[in-house]
């Protein structure tokens, strides 16, 4: 009952009526009609006063009988009848001040009979009253609601609350407002809504319900995608402890409330008469909420299955780190709630998606321990092994593959298992365990979705077990199997390799143009003609291989093969002096490859062709064109190569020719322009650039960006090729420009000129403005200057912010020589090891293998360092100081392990075959005449000191003053210096 | 989640709205409106309202009195206003407004003293005026008679010891003070520099789990939004997942343009494309 308390307070006032005096009979009737409706026997009351009402007959004295009789049977919820009755007072008494009363109960009567129309109609006009007004909407709301029209219910119950939600009555409109809101499809005002009642939650008589419908309104949303709605909803549930000091709070105070009304009524009947009605409700209300309160106080804790759906939200939104936030805290805050098995399985399986595969690899292994009977197992142990994979961990990956195998078991992902087992096992090299697997999972899964790749690799396999035979074998039945299988391709081109591998050129070559004659768009064109350019380049066909080669470059879809392709075709056609051909090969990237870091290389090589063909200012100007375009940008690290290439042909003593290609007598021409002026000339689009980038950072090109790049392309403005994206430093910009100057002044064998503005650079910019070549170089000039610490922050820059770049061996190797030369071999060999591990390969590569020789041997790992410096001694590539410098050290490492004997012969050798090299002579022939002194042959001692005192050369190194003293000692004791030996036959 | 701080808030709102007056509470129940509260003493001076009787002056014994609830302050409302367009200096005068104001009320339950120096302190905190921060941190620390204030104290002398270097003692304390904290400001501020002291330990993964914390459950604090970005962007560079940093940077420069977080994620997002194009170099990284 809706308003129950409103009728029961009508007899209260209807007792204080005058009662009617016209008998005793009358009066009895009366007192016995208004007891039983006290006694709440509603159809007694009725039966007595209708009887007392047909016994007096039409006397408006009777209007609260008539008022009570509709009341009783509005209470004994005979609606109809109290509809009646009510009407019939109305029109009896229609200026009755209870009649608005009477309207009220009529609209009431409708509702609770499910006549919502009606209702709402009468309520409507009830609302213009003000007393009633509140009450009036949210019935009417109600009404509307119940019949099913939620604009109408929305519109009566938005006029409750507006302006504000003040009074409990407004609170409860406003949460069934909220539902109907969701109902609506108008989230955004249902979460608006919901966060405004959380702001008068103060007003909320039922704090535990208002959490509810903060979960099932989110609900509502998570089910129909919103994900992001949903999360507002979930965002605003109370966590449990603060639902029940909430309600406890709510409690209590409807206590105070009964105190104080009991405290206002002390003394005065007529208000506790009054206040019954009311205290009545009240108690009723702490009844209901102190029962929910219990009950809540028993349900298991909601939030952990509620942070579940919170994670499915965010997973759903893509956003997986914050899902993964909520799984974890679900395992670390309630490590024994039902909810943990699924939080961990999301949280694995998300962990797996942002790649952390180890972690995902660790909550696996959590998984099937504690749930190992779980219905998540099977695809857990799946993820186990695949997560090792993603974290190149074949071996353990196998190991989970083949436990979870041999556990037996149908599970979806079995054969997904088995499929890879044999991967795993091909990347540990297992390659005839692979086939083994592989040729399992084809028998249990003959049709199934990796059939066909899984007899590819049992080929493949097979042949990286160097068995091409065999291997040929498979691939043909693999072929004529699958005709149209995803493999076929790779497999006709591993048929190619075998034949390469035997030696048979021609073999190769006739597959390989069978293979392009079938597939002459493929994406492996590339790969198959370069390996048939390999092929011919094996039988001497030059220009055909180097033509094959230019065809593979352009057919090429990896940097691979466009790399090894473009670089073979451009050697070969430089032997053959094909300089137009080498222009054309670069001009393609140029053209069809804006986004290759191979463009600026383009480049110079193109300049070196038009060089080589005489157009030496052409190519000045095609260098510059180019550097103009790609100065400001720290990533194009060929710009370096560019400037030197610029500097060098600016710098280059041309000699003159006429039209036709003859030298002409330069005297006869006027004088040849001053380099300098010629650079600054052809780097003035350069600075014009920079000029009008200044300040940009990255951004894509604007259409003057689209000129310029054009024009740093010859003119030739590309088509079909995807816009460049243009990166602009203007610092970087700068320094390369004194970078060219330097580079001039080294070429002019300017050197103090030269080491001059390289030291304006490191003044005026900072480490982070340059490109890895600039970091590099200058990293070397400051070392070169004993200036370690400006060195390092060089070095750690290009190694920490470049780390791909090509000329990132020269950080490995500047730092390893700081280290080194400290007395840190620790820190040389990790630097050097951390260099090979990541295949760093450069202009430093002799340095890095020396100074990880010398890291060994200052570790007293002499056997490695014995090995490591016989490999630079015996490195053609290396010969000079390198060589030099190693055999000196695999001196000192034999001298280390007391194989004097050893040890001065490869001193001795030092001084005899490399005396170009200073350094290493001065140190070899001391530590000899040390060792003979040591050994007490003291005349062959004094003999090498004296012999080394004979060259000059050797005078300012430090050792050449320790061998005069020793030289010196060594005579005043007498000594005579032992004779030269015989030079060997 | 709701805190029960904020459900306080709202009943002080709510109370003090319908007359824009102190309401002194006492402990027998009876309550005193007032136009204006001043303190003697031991003393709480109520100035009567004109309407409500006759005007004039009470004084109530503090002895008596169980709280005061005082109107929402203009003040309070200004500073935060102002802290979230980064206007630190008038953020920071409208604060010691209300501290000067409710200095005198301190250990009265109710006052907005605590309140209002948890905001300073943060809003020092976020301008990064550490040294500043220190006096006012040392004053709230004493200050115990709201537990929930009592926290934000704790947390922001977690804070200073990450700051002055000293992590691991930090650590223990942000995890003691998020077991109790329920307030959402204080569970952010502890979320924002527990990802700090991470990320400088270089416990990347730590770092930005902490720092998600903010989208999370805290989508509301704007002021810490932009540092929280910038460490996560951080801690995904850390853990090598440049496509994630470079996603987070970008909606800090796109929903922060203006603040100082984002002129350091212009310079980061650089490195970070840098770094993906010479990843992989042939494709367009751009977006």
């Amino acid at each position: 009952m809706v308003l129950s308390g409103f009728f029961a307070g009508t007899h209260t006032l209807v007792a204080q009526a005058t009662a009617p005096a016209e008998g005793d009979d009358l009066g009895a009737l009366y007192r016995s009609g208004y007891q039983a409706f006290d006694a709440g026997q509603f159809a007694d009351a009725a039966a007595k006063l209708q009887k007392l009402v047909s016994l007096v007959g039409d006397d408006a004295k009777l209007e609260e009988v008539y008022y009570t009789i509709a009341a009783a049977h509005f209470n004994l919820k005979d609606y109809p009848k109290a509809i009646a009755a009510f009407e019939l007072f109305l029109k009896k008494f229609p200026k009755a001040v209870r009649g608005v009363d009477a309207r009220f109960a009529i609209a009431q009567c409708h509702l609770l009979n499910k006549n919502f129309a009606e209702a709402a109609r009468l309520f409507k006009d009830l609302e213009a009253i003000p007393a009633l007004r509140d009450r009036a909407l949210f019935l009417n709301g109600s009404a509307q609601n119940q019949a099913g029209n939620l604009g109408e219910a929305a519109t009566a119950f938005e006029r409750l609350i507006t302006p504000k939600i003040a009074t409990p009555l407004q609170m409860r409109g406003a949460q069934i407002l909220v539902e109907i809101y969701s109902k609506r499809n108008e989230p955004d005002k249902a979460v608006a809504l919901l966060r405004t009642i959380q702001k008068r939650i103060v007003l909320a008589e039922n704090v535990v319900n208002l959490n509810s419908l903060a979960v099932q309104l989110g609900d509502a949303f998570l089910k129909a995608g919103r994900n992001a709605n949903a999360l507002d909803c979930y965002r605003m549930v109370r966590l449990p402890d603060q639902v029940i000091a909430l309600q406890e709070d709510r409690i209590r105070a409807m206590n105070e409330r009964i105190e104080g009304l009991k405290e206002l009524q002390r003394g005065n009947p007529q208000q506790a008469l009054a206040n019954r009605p009311v205290i009545e409700q009240i108690e009723k209300d702490i009844t209901s909420s102190t029962a929910l309160l219990e009950q809540f106080r028993k349900l298991p804790n909601y939030i952990p299955a509620m942070y579940l759906r919170m994670g499915q939200c965010f997973y759903q939104l893509n956003r997986k780190w914050e899902a993964i936030v909520l799984y974890r805290d679900i395992l670390d805050r309630w490590p024994a709630d039902p909810a943990r098995e699924q939080a961990m399985y999301a949280l694995l399986v998300t962990y797996a998606e942002v790649g952390r595969a180890e972690t995902a690899l660790r909550y696996c292994r959590i998984f099937l321990k504690e749930f190992p009977t779980s219905k998540h197992a099977g695809t857990v142990g799946y993820l186990t092994g695949a997560a090792a994979l993603q974290a190149e961990d074949p071996a353990a990956a196998e190991t989970y593959f083949g436990t979870m195998l041999r556990s037996g078991g149908e599970g979806a992902f079995k054969q997904e298992m088995q499929f890879l087992l044999g991967n795993a096992q091909m990347m540990q090299g297992k390659n005839e365990q692979a086939v083994q697997s592989y040729k399992q999972y084809l028998k249990q899964h003959p049709t199934g979705p990796h059939a066909d790749e899984a007899g590819y690799r049992i080929a493949l396999a097979t042949m990286l077990q160097g068995k091409y035979g065999e291997a040929v074998a498979q691939l043909r039945s693999y072929i004529s199997a699958n005709p149209s299988g995803t493999y076929v391709a790779d497999a006709e081109y591993r048929l190619i390799i075998a034949k390469y591998a035997e030696n048979d050129f021609k073999g190769a070559i006739a597959l390989a143009n069978a293979w392009e004659e079938k597939r002459p768009r493929d994406e492996q064109l590339g790969e198959v003609l370069s390996l048939k350019a390999d092929a011919l380049a094996a039988i001497q066909q030059d220009a055909e291989s180097a033509d094959t080669y230019a065809r593979a470059a352009k057919a090429a879809t990896t940097d691979e093969v466009l790399g090894y392709a473009i670089f073979e075709a451009n050697k070969a056609y430089q032997r053959l002096r094909e300089w137009d051909k080498v222009i054309a090969l670069w001009n393609d990237v140029l053209k069809n490859r804006r986004n290759s870091p191979l463009v600026v290389a383009a480049v110079y090589w193109i300049a070196g062709a038009q060089s080589k063909q005489g157009k030496e200012d052409e190519a000045k100007r095609f260098v510059a064109r180019t550097v103009a375009e790609h100065i400001g940008d720290p990533d194009r690290e060929a710009v370096e190569q560019l400037l030197t290439q610029l500097a060098q042909l600016c710098a280059k003593k041309k000699r003159p020719r006429d039209a036709d290609g003859n030298f002409i007598d330069p005297s006869t021409l006027p004088p040849a322009p001053d380099p300098a002026v010629e650079m600054e000339e052809l780097l003035k689009p350069a600075v014009q650039r920079m000029a009008a980038l200044a300040g940009s950072t990255s951004s894509a090109p604007s259409s003057d960006d689209a000129a310029l790049a054009a024009a740093a392309f010859g003119g030739v403005a590309p088509t079909n090729a995807p816009a460049p994206v243009i990166s602009f430093n203007e610092n970087t910009a700068k320094a390369r420009i004194l970078y060219a100057k330097s580079e001039l002044a080294a070429f002019k064998r300017q050197q103090p000129e030269s080491d001059r503005l390289l030291e304006q650079i490191t003044k005026e910019y900072k480490p982070e403005d340059l490109s890895p070549m600039l970091l590099g170089k200058l990293g070397d000039y400051l070392l070169g200057r004993g200036r370690t610490n400006a060195a390092r922050a060089y070095y750690t820059t290009l190694r920490t912010e470049f780390p791909k770049a090509m000329v990132v061996d020269f950080a490995y190797a500047g730092l390893g020589r700081i280290a080194c030369d400290s007395g840190d071999y620790k820190t040389t060999l990790v630097l050097c090891d951390e260099a090979a591990e990541k295949g760093v390969i450069g202009l430093k590569t002799r340095e890095l293998d020396i100074l990880r020789a010398q890291a060994l041997a200052g570790l007293q790992r002499h056997e490695e360092a014995r090995k490591a410096f016989e490999a630079i001694a015996s490195n053609k590539e290396y010969r000079g100081e390198a060589t030099a410098l190693a055999v000196f050290n695999l001196g000192e490492v034999a001298r280390a392990q007391g194989q004097v004997a050893e040890a001065n012969a490869f001193y001795q050798r030092v001084y005899v075959a490399y005396r170009k090299f200073l350094p290493w002579v001065a140190k070899a022939y001391l530590r000899s005449g040390e060792l003979f002194e040591k050994v007490g042959d003291q005349p062959a001692a004094l003999r090498t000191y004296r012999e080394m005192q004979r060259n000059e050369k050797l005078q300012p190194f430090p050792e050449y003053a320790e061998a005069v003293k020793r030289a010196d000692a060594l005579a005043a004791r007498g000594v005579k210096a032992a004779p030269e030996p015989e030079p060997a036959p | 989640m709701m805190p029960a701080r904020t459900f306080l808030s709202a009943l002080i709102a709510l109370a003090a709205s319908a007359a824009s007056a102190q309401i002194v509470v006492l402990k027998d129940g009876s309550v005193q409106e007032s136009s204006g509260v001043s303190r003697t003493a031991d003393r709480v001076v109520c100035q009567l309202p004109a309407t409500n009787g006759p005007s004039g002056t009470v004084a109530i014994p503090v002895a008596r009195i169980d709280r005061i609830e005082f109107p929402e302050s203009s003040d309070l409302a200004s500073a935060r206003e102002a802290h979230n367009q980064g206007k630190t200096d008038l953020a920071i005068s409208s604060i010691d407004r209300v501290l000067a104001a409710q200095q005198s009320f301190k250990d009265i339950v109710g006052n907005q003293w605590g309140e209002a120096a948890v905001l300073k302190l943060n809003i020092l905190r976020s301008a990064g005026r550490h040294k500043d921060a220190d006096p006012a941190l040392a004053e709230l620390l004493k200050y115990t008679l709201d537990p929930e204030i009592n926290r934000a104290a704790k947390a922001h002398e977690a804070v200073r010891l990450a700051i002055a270097g000293q992590p691991d003692r930090a650590l223990v304390l942000f995890d003691e003070v998020t077991k109790e904290a329920t307030d959402p400001d204080t569970l952010a501020l502890i979320a924002l520099h527990r990802g700090n002291t991470f990320l400088a330990r270089q416990r990347f993964e730590d770092a930005l789990l902490s720092y998600m914390r903010l989208p999370v459950f805290y989508p509301n604090q704007k002021f810490l939004a932009a540092p929280a970005l910038l460490g996560s962007a951080r801690a995904f560079i850390g853990i090598d997942d440049l496509a994630g940093a470079r996603n987070v940077l970008a909606q800090l420069i796109k929903d922060y343009p203006n603040l100082p977080e984002a002129i350091a994620a212009r310079a980061e997002l650089q490195k970070v494309e840098r770094k993906l194009r010479a990843r992989n170099p042939g494709a367009d990284n751009s977006r």
